[in-house]
Order: C-alpha cells, then sequence, then structure tokens
C-alpha cells in the first residue's frame, strides 16, 4: 500500500512530466495540516468558559486554554452572601445570586485550591468583613487570607467559591463535581454541604 | 505502447519549459508538516499538563496525579522532539503511545469513578471544566491521528521519497 501523497519515488526528471492523476494526492498534504490546525482552533475556542470572580487565583490564557473569562458576579469590593431558593433547596448565593460552592477537601479556614484549582472554583473574594444578607448567619461568615495574598470569604469555616460552569445567577451546575480529589457541594445556610442525601 | 518523447528526440527539444517550483518538492514538505503538527500537538498536550500539575499534586496514593502530569508534560516533549529530529518508525509509535494514553486517560476518568488503582491515585473528574484541560484532549487526539499517519508513512513510503526535494 502507498501512503504517502505525492511522488512515485522515480525520479522522472528526464522523462515525461507526471500524470494529472498524481497532483490530485498532493492536497492531501495540505489537509493533513488543515485538519490539525482546525482541531487544535476548535479545542482553543471551547476550552474556555464560564467565569471567575476575584482576580487573584485565575488559572491562564493563550494556548492554555483561556480557562476562565472576567464574570459577572462578585468582584473585588465587600462581598455579599445571601441565601436563595433553589432547585436544592435554600443555598449560599452572593449579592447577584450566583451559586456558592465549598470544597470537601478543605481544612476548615484553608483552601487545598489554588492554580487551575482557582481558575475552574474561582474563590468568592472580599476586600473586607463580608456583609450577611437574608437568611444568613453573620456569626458563621468570615474571611480567610490566601497564600496568594488575596482574602476569601469563608461561612462555617468553608471558603466558598464560584464553579465556571455556572454562567449566571440560579445555576449550580457544579452540585456533587467530582474534581482536584474531592467534591464540590453547594452550602446550606446551616454551614453545611447539601449533598442531596 | 512507446513513450513519444522517448520515441521522437525532437519532441523533447520542443517541451514546454518546466515552472521553477518542481513538483517533488512537495513530498518533503509534507513531511516536514506532518512532524511539525504533531510536534505541536504534543507540545500542547505538555503545556496543559505541566502548567496544571501543582493543582493537582494533593490528590495522592503512592504517587500524586500532579507527578503523573509532569511525567506525562516530560513524555510529550520527548516524543515530539523525536518526531522533527528523528522520524523514524520508533518515534512515531512512542508519539503515538504517548498521545493514544493520555487521550485514554483523560476521557476514561471524566466518566468513570476507578477509585485509587494500586500506585495511581483517584484521578476521577467529572468535569471539562478545568483550564486546558478539553485543548489538551482535542491536541491529543490530533497527535494520535497524525503520530499514525507519520507511522504508516515512515514504514510504508521508502525514505528516498520522504525527503526528496528534487
Amino acid at each position: 500500500m502507498r501512503v504517502w501523497f505525492g511522488s512515485n519515488g522515480i525520479d522522472n526528471r528526464g522523462g515525461p512530466r507526471p500524470r494529472p492523476v498524481r497532483g490530485l494526492r498532493r492536497p492531501l498534504v495540505a489537509l493533513v495540516a488543515l485538519t490539525a490546525a482546525g482541531v487544535l482552533a476548535a479545542g482553543c475556542g471551547s476550552s474556555g468558559s464560564g467565569s471567575s470572580s476575584g482576580s487573584g487565583n485565575s488559572g491562564g490564557g493563550g494556548i492554555y486554554g483561556g480557562g476562565t473569562t472576567p464574570s459577572t458576579g462578585a468582584q473585588s469590593g465587600v462581598a455579599t452572601v445571601t441565601a436563595a431558593s433553589s432547585k436544592l433547596g435554600m443555598v449560599l448565593v452572593d449579592g447577584s445570586g450566583r451559586t456558592l460552592y465549598l470544597f470537601e477537601k478543605d481544612q476548615p479556614n484553608q483552601s487545598a485550591c489554588s492554580g487551575a484549582c482557582a481558575a475552574a472554583w474561582p474563590i468568592d473574594q472580599s476586600s473586607g468583613t463580608p456583609t450577611a444578607g437574608s437568611g444568613v448567619k453573620a456569626s458563621l461568615l468570615g474571611t480567610i487570607s490566601r497564600g496568594d495574598g488575596t482574602t476569601q470569604v469563608a461561612y462555617n469555616g468553608h471558603p466558598l467559591y464560584y464553579y465556571a460552569g455556572d454562567s449566571g445567577p440560579g445555576q449550580q451546575n457544579g452540585q456533587g463535581i467530582d474534581a482536584f480529589g474531592a467534591k464540590w457541594f453547594v452550602v446550606t445556610p446551616a454551614g453545611g454541604a447539601d449533598t442531596g442525601a | 505502447m512507446p513513450d513519444p518523447d522517448l520515441a521522437d528526440p525532437s519532441a523533447a527539444t520542443l517541451a514546454v519549459p518546466r515552472p521553477a517550483v518542481r513538483w517533488w518538492v512537495w513530498p518533503a514538505l509534507g513531511w516536514w508538516l506532518l512532524r511539525v503538527a504533531t510536534a505541536a500537538a504534543l507540545g500542547i498536550d505538555a503545556v496543559v499538563h505541566w502548567q496544571n500539575a501543582s493543582a493537582y499534586d494533593a490528590v495522592i496514593a503512592t504517587i500524586t496525579q500532579g507527578e503523573l502530569f509532569r511525567v506525562e508534560a516530560a513524555a510529550a516533549v520527548v516524543t515530539g522532539l523525536l518526531v522533527l529530529v528523528r522520524p523514524r518508525p520508533s518515534s512515531w509509535v512512542a508519539a503515538l503511545l504517548v498521545g493514544a494514553s493520555a487521550l485514554a486517560a483523560v476521557v476514561l476518568y471524566r466518566y468513570v469513578d476507578l477509585g485509587s488503582l494500586g500506585p495511581l491515585p483517584d484521578m476521577y473528574e467529572s468535569t471539562w471544566q478545568v483550564p486546558g484541560k478539553l485543548l489538551s484532549a482535542y491536541a491529543e487526539g490530533a497527535a494520535v491521528l497524525l503520530a499514525g499517519w507519520g507511522l504508516l508513512t515512515a514504514t510504508r513510503t521508502p525514505e528516498a521519497v520522504r525527503t526528496k526535494r528534487g
């Protein structure tokens, strides 16, 4: 079986010019390159999604994947945490209604999520003491200092995160996802994980 | 049937001059494009794995997922360089194996919770929402296809044809 694209391996420079049918194989060269470029470009275009709040731990961009884009959620400033009704019951959300999550791998008041993890699960950042909205116990609300100097909102000792797969308020696409070594859950006003159990 | 050009020497002297770029340049160009594209796909795979590795250092059994990511990144770099500088069948096989194993792992652990397997940590991750994860999966798929093509070419086409430039 012949695999290559153009030549039959015979040096016929002194002979007749190649028949046109041989030329038909040459576009395969371009086809291979274009297929590869197209596949890679598709990857570039589809890997970046979701949103990011907080500026301390975004993951990166360019060919690396552009995992996050600026969000509509809480930005730097004093964060608000409130309780909202959802299909999962009452859960914690930020001031704009975006769902907040906890990471089971976190230790009390200590985040185990940084780098690519924090790009997929952007932190709920606050420049000061967060504001407790309706349904939230102010005594459980606080902040933690992260290794990069940013301040993350915590509730009942659980550092709080967004999920890059939530595109707006009222979504809980991150509920129950297993990523970066443990599961992620929405947070109940009582301060625990809503595991759905 | 005799070749008219050879049968009639006068016909050769009347032939139209050849174009400046000769048609047999293309096999060599295509061979280079194939090698560069394969190396680029493996390079993307390497960058994503290397940059994400630190986020997986806490996912641990005997070895950590972060360490596996760094090994994958190193293997992708080495095999990418091999197909560039030494495009023999063994190099294409190595590139094919690196790409295929990475692609199989990312798809398997995306959809199947295998838990810890011996020294391997529990790498189940039920989301594509990780920076570069989907990009790297596409790159691995491209690397598999391109390396497969390269292997077929390297094993079934004489080197004199692959490298012919006129």
